[in-house]
């Protein structure tokens, strides 16, 4: 589904039902967390804000692979707070906005697949 | 109906050349421009100047400047906010710091600086793509964001980083009315905007569709990806830059860095993906649709004396913002310039579609 739309279609996969079923699981997910940080952190409008830190997780994780979600966001999450704690104050505190994408981004430049992901591979 | 392109026969080469090879392009894009600086500061009133113009011209250009590398190149960038933050700090500490410095080459190497940042955080694209880029250019975005409000030196020590520009003088010529100021920004758009369009269609633009198109086989016939891709990078970033300089210049005068943040980003981004990817006249739709579209919603209820609240007018607006940006996107995947070009296609033929 994700390699090849058509493909997929060609060999009899309900394509429709695929996505609906994709979105449903996607918002159900994020639903539970969003719960659960509703009910830690309390709930604003700049809650749409923190998902954009799933993304650096995710891809420190690996895509396609639910194992390095859950590793990827204790690496993120974790390492954001030490870093504002020991690295903050040498340069200046509130490091912790861009500590994720920083860290996702050295993580990436030596392994562009993420800890458990796919090894992609280019063909012509 | 409206006009023709057969008969126009090319017999030199630099007559094959020119940006417009069609002689009715070349006349109606005279034509705006003579409009745009002649007849419209005579029309428009202030608060158009101040609220439609002035952020419509300064953010086309930065949507251009994302175009090049969102639509021409295929790299994707949420990071644009920042690269025109660092252009209008640049731009501003060059002017604060170096005595008699001229604002447009103030403004000019804040682009340069930006491009060299842009450079930066374009060097990640060489190994990594799509949603992973996205990422990189998003540390850019949160790194600027940072930076700005935490660095004190970044901001001539100026508490949380709101710095403001004293008075814009152009060769000896006072950029101080909202006419004098459309001017100014209006110069540098149509410069850009022809550069722009020179750029992508030579040898350095057809790199960039290559490598957009498909990196590897790009590669295999012969173009360097590298080159190409922080290419796009330093264009790009070098036209946002001085896209940031104006809107921090020209438009706010005053501003802190939360002008420039992730918002700012995914605007640009929803302005050109609405206006079309890898077109020019794209960016200059998307600019017009996002700038003008919830300044015309936010005033409907008044024109038509509907008695609304304001706070759910703003909301309403909100919504049917969305909603249209959604239907376009359903409607013309390819972006209001696609439209554009389907309707001069129709007029080409119309009435006689043979």
């Amino acid at each position: 589904m994700a390699d090849d739309h058509q493909a997929a279609q060609s060999i009899g996969i309900p394509l429709e039902r695929i996505w609906v079923i994709v979105w449903s699981v996607a918002g159900f997910v994020a639903l539970v967390a969003g719960i659960i940080w509703g009910s830690k952190l309390g709930v604003q409008f700049s809650l749409s804000q923190v998902a954009l830190k799933a993304l650096p997780v995710v891809i420190l994780g690996g895509l396609t692979s639910v194992p390095g979600a859950i590793v990827g966001g204790l690496i993120i999450g974790v390492g954001e707070k030490l870093s504002e704690v020991y690295i903050g104050p040498m340069l200046g505190g509130g490091i912790e906005i861009w500590f994720a994408y920083a860290l996702a981004l050295l993580f990436l430049l030596v392994r562009p697949q993420g800890l458990y992901g796919e090894k992609i591979i280019d063909r012509v | 109906m409206l006009y023709r392109e057969n008969g126009q026969f090319k017999t030199s080469y630099q007559a094959d050349q020119q940006i417009f090879p069609i002689a009715q392009d070349r006349y109606l894009i005279l034509a705006l421009i003579a409009a745009a600086a002649i007849v419209v500061p005579f029309i428009a009133s202030e608060y158009v100047f101040r609220a439609l113009l002035i952020p419509f011209l300064i953010l086309s250009l930065a949507a251009l400047g994302l175009n090049i590398l969102v639509g021409y190149c295929g790299q994707i960038s949420l990071g644009t906010g920042g690269f025109m933050a660092v252009g209008a700090y640049a731009a501003y500490n060059l002017l604060v710091r170096i005595e008699g410095m001229p604002a447009v080459v103030a403004i000019l190497l804040g682009g340069v600086f930006a491009m060299a940042f842009g450079v930066v955080f374009g060097i990640p694209s060489l190994r990594i793509k799509g949603l992973y880029l996205a990422v990189a250019t998003l540390a850019a975005q949160f790194f600027c964001d940072w930076a700005f409000l935490r660095i004190k030196w970044l901001t001539n020590d100026s508490a949380s980083g709101s710095v403001s520009v004293p008075e814009l003088m152009v060769f000896g010529w006072n950029v101080d009315t909202p006419i004098d100021k459309y001017l100014f920004c209006l110069g540098f758009v149509v410069i850009f905007a022809l550069l722009a369009k020179n750029l992508v269609r030579g040898h350095t633009g057809r790199e960039w569709m290559a490598i957009r198109d498909m990196d590897v086989a790009a590669a295999v016939i012969g173009i360097r990806p590298v080159y190409a891709k922080l290419t796009a990078f330093a264009v790009s970033s070098f036209i946002v830059g001085v896209a940031g300089a104006l809107w921090g210049f020209v438009h706010l005068g005053s501003w802190e860095p939360a002008a420039f943040n992730i918002t700012r980003s995914f605007d640009l981004l929803f302005m050109v993906i609405i206006g079309g990817l890898g077109s020019i006249m794209g960016s200059f739709f998307g600019a017009a649709f996002i700038v003008i579209v919830p300044i015309v919603l936010d005033n409907l209820p008044n024109w038509f004396g509907i008695p609304i609240d304001t706070a759910l007018a703003s909301h309403l607006t909100f919504m049917i913002f969305g909603a249209l940006i959604v239907f376009f996107l359903i409607v013309e995947p390819h972006g209001l310039a696609r439209l554009w070009s389907v309707g001069k296609e129709k007029l080409r033929l119309w009435p006689f579609p043979h």
